[in-house]
């Protein structure tokens, strides 16, 4: 009921021990390397920055290579495609083939982009040059000894007459302007002129918006110019697909640059680990974090090596890391809790308690045969299929847990995807068919109202009750007395004034005087004293609204319910045909909606009206040196 | 005039004008509050389109007050027999199940709208801090309650009134 117990380990290895005694650590997945203090030791940090720049530039070079390879993959990938198997003694093998794949992937790829934007500029030349088809001179021709040839556009507003007869007298028949082509906006025009002219033409052509164009990298008459240009596309579209052929021949092997990417994300981790490492000339210092019961797992692999090692209590300043620790049953539930917050070293883990309120809850919330089915059978299916890892898994698990709470419970109210089966006998077949049931939620709501608060009440009490034993356990017996059971007498007290009326009033003022006389007991002053007595019986709001936000249970259990059963009529209209279309859409989006809300709101009665009542945040995850495995699993695990 | 206020006013009528006044108003919220958290979503997705998943779920979440609302309109449609022979029905049990629809139509538009309004500042915080997710949709979730206590009432005041 406590969080995990953690020792600390003190480590003493000879240097060359160093790699190989980190791997055999890192397999065990227990162990949470500290960042050492080199001062307190005299001891200088154990630096690896150029091993994590290395393997740091590997692995994006192989994830850009594997990014660039699955686009290229031909074989189809599978819906759910899970893990590769691979044995373990490939993570200690180097990685030097697929790295040269990547390498080659990565230069063929920048090829590629290259070819793209070559293909790109020799597209936009040949559009340049159609205007141009007709002027049968060289492009890079500009003019002989006397004479200058100048290309260029105008605007298409000024008739070409125009333009000769505004030209500068002096320049009278030495020069000529012919047009080669025109589109709706412009006129290609080539300017012939005599040298003699010198500038003067080029000002008088720019005040009638001529614009100068020249063609650099082009040789040739344009038409020629374009069947070059075409032929050299084609040249590098065949050296494209040679590559790219390459590429898709490579993609084939992708399996292999994936499993040298999780080797070498695992090799940084370790010397992630190194870098916190302190060192002497010739041995590595460290101090980890080990859970209690993975001493001996530890130990036997620690006594393969050369190495000094201690275990040793946490002292009053030490922060050691949490790691919850449950039965089968609560596991997949710590994800809710630590979605919260992970409780404080050494403080009360509730998480246990918790998932059996957490299943019972969910249940109410969702109570339905089929939809617990799906979600039961849905949630292992993926499992089976995903193999999804960490977070992902844990809430698959709680769902899947969750399911049969809710079949459970369904079953109780008889709602089988709603009241399915008696709209559908009552409709088609004519006799209408009750599924039994203990009760009916939707004809008698106050019993299932009643049901909800019931379970709350249990819920704060169970609270409650754990606040009291933490007290306890700190030796706090009369807080726990005053501060808790005060409360309960008074609950009681209440609960049996609808009882027994007569016994239920004096235990209910028995409560209340205990309250009074004891919440004040901080305060010096007898006055205050009695103030802050009176006072805490405003805590009695809180209680109630507490009790009451259960009331959800019953609103979010009618309101699947009640959805349900107007998807059914909606689809009966439509005869067959419409019950099935209700089944697969209808029932479909009701559970999606559900499932949102039974899990939003069953994570709220935990984290406000329970957790609220002695929960002591603020734990530091624990993260021991572990593989970091993207696309991978171990085969032969021991 | 009186015909007329008679044939509108009917016992019927007012249920009916309940049931749509619960769609209507609980409609307009959710449809309100799911822009607003829809915008905000579209602006992280231009920059990591990666997040759909998580912003869907963000999206979703203001779009409940709505169906509380059309489950109410549906309670109360079947509770007058609108699917089969339509109940008799005094102006007084027409005015009850008309202001049952109350509480869903009023709180469900307003709740939705800021339940909008958290949940779009949710999708800011799983634009930086991208594991909070749980975090954004409790916070979201608290202003929700309202709407489900509302639907409560509006579900209890239909299912208790005596009709026929």
């Amino acid at each position: 009921m406590s969080t995990a117990v953690m020792q600390r380990l003190t480590l003493v290895a000879p240097s060359s021990e160093s790699d190989r005694l980190t791997r055999a650590l890192m397999w065990l997945r227990c162990v949470e390397v500290e960042t050492a203090d080199p001062d307190e030791l005299g001891l200088t940090r154990a630096s690896c920055d150029d091993e994590r720049n290395e393997l740091t530039r590997r692995a994006s070079m192989l994830q850009s290579a594997i990014a660039t390879l699955s686009e290229y993959k031909t074989s189809k990938k599978k819906l759910f495609s899970g893990r590769l198997a691979v044995e373990r003694k490939r993570f200690d093998a180097d990685v030097d083939k697929p790295l040269k794949v990547a390498l080659e992937t990565n230069a063929a790829s920048s090829r590629i982009a290259e070819l793209r934007a070559q293909k790109n500029k020799k597209q936009n030349d040949i559009t340049s040059l159609d205007p141009w088809r007709t002027h049968d001179v060289p492009l890079e021709f500009e003019g002989t000894g006397d004479t200058r040839l100048t290309l260029g556009i105008l605007p298409v507003s000024t008739p070409l007459d125009d333009i000769r007869a505004g030209m500068p007298e002096e320049a009278d028949g030495l020069f000529e302007i012919t047009e080669i082509s025109r589109d709706e906006r412009s006129v290609y025009v080539a300017v012939w002129q005599h040298v003699s002219c010198g500038t003067r033409i080029d000002r008088a052509l720019s005040a009638y918006g001529f614009s100068k164009v020249e063609f650099r990298d082009l040789r040739g008459a344009p038409s020629e110019a374009q069947e070059r240009l075409r032929g050299e596309i084609k040249e590098i579209d065949r050296r494209r697909s040679e590559l790219e052929a390459e590429l898709k021949e490579a993609a084939e092997g992708i399996a292999e640059l994936e499993i040298a990417y999780d080797v070498t994300k695992t090799s940084l981790a370790c010397a992630e680990a190194k870098q916190r490492y302190l060192r002497t000339e010739s041995t590595v210092y460290l101090s980890a974090w080990v859970p209690r019961e993975r001493i001996k797992a530890v130990v036997s692999e620690l006594e393969r090596f050369e190495c000094w090692y201690d275990f040793s209590d946490p002292t009053e300043d030490d922060q050691p890391p949490v790691l919850l620790n449950n039965n089968a049953f609560a596991r997949p539930f710590e994800g809710v809790v630590a979605m919260f917050s992970l409780p404080r070293y050494g403080s009360f883990d509730p998480t246990f308690i918790m998932s059996i309120f957490y299943f019972v809850i969910f249940g109410l919330m969702l109570a339905d045969v089929g939809y617990g089915l799906i979600l039961t059978l849905g949630c292992l299916l993926l499992l089976k299929l995903m193999k999804p890892q960490g977070g992902m898994k844990q809430l698959m698990q709680m769902f899947m847990v969750c399911g049969v709470s809710c079949t459970v419970a369904g079953a109780a109210f008889g709602s089988y995807f709603g009241d399915l089966i008696d709209t559908v006998s009552g409709n088609l077949v004519g006799s209408s068919f009750r599924m039994p049931a203990l009760l009916n939620i939707v004809e008698n709501p106050m019993a299932f109202l009643y049901i909800s608060l019931g379970v709350g009440l249990l819920h704060l009490f169970t609270g409650m009750g754990i606040k009291f034993y933490v007290l306890c356990r700190e030796g706090k017996v009369f807080s726990a007395i005053f501060d808790i059971g005060s409360w309960y007498v008074l609950f009681i007290g209440i609960g049996l004034i609808f009882l027994v009326p007569s016994v239920g009033k004096w235990v209910a003022l028995a409560g209340v005087a205990m309250l009074v006389l004891t919440q004040g007991r901080a305060e010096k002053n007898p006055v205050m004293k009695l103030l802050k007595g009176v006072l805490s019986l405003y805590g009695i709001v809180s209680y109630l609204s507490d009790f009451l936000s259960y009331s959800r249970i019953m609103a979010l259990g009618l309101a699947s319910a009640v959805i349900a059963s107007v998807v059914n009529q909606v689809g009966v209209m439509g005869g067959f045909v419409g019950i099935v279309v209700a089944l697969m859409i209808g029932h479909t989006l009701n559970l999606a909606i559900n499932l949102l809300g039974s899990y939003v709101h069953t994570s709220r009665l935990q984290y406000i009206e329970f957790f609220g009542k002695f929960f002591e945040d603020g734990g530091r995850p624990f993260a021991p040196v572990a593989p970091d495995m993207k696309y991978t699993e171990i085969s032969d695990l021991n | 005039m009186s015909e007329i206020i008679n044939a509108v006013f009917t016992g019927q009528n007012l249920a009916i004008f309940g049931a749509a006044l619960a769609v209507a108003l609980s409609g307009w919220g959710s449809a309100k509050g799911v822009g607003l958290v829809g915008q905000a979503a579209d602006g992280l997705l231009s920059e990591d389109p990666n997040k759909f998943g998580k912003t869907l779920v963000l999206t979703a979440l203001p779009a409940t007050q709505g169906i509380y609302g059309l489950i109410t309109a549906f309670m109360i449609i079947i509770k007058i027999g609108l699917f089969g022979t339509p109940v008799e029905l005094t102006v007084t049990q027409g005015a009850v199940l008309f202001f049952a629809c109350l509480p869903i139509g009023l709180v469900g538009l307003g709740s939705a709208i800021h339940q909008g309004k958290v949940a779009a500042a949710g999708v800011s915080l799983i634009a930086k801090k991208e594991g909070e997710l749980g975090k954004a949709i409790t916070n979201a979730a608290m202003v929700e309650t309202y709407a489900i206590f509302a639907l409560l009432v509006s579900l209890l005041i239909i299912i208790l009134t005596k009709v026929g």
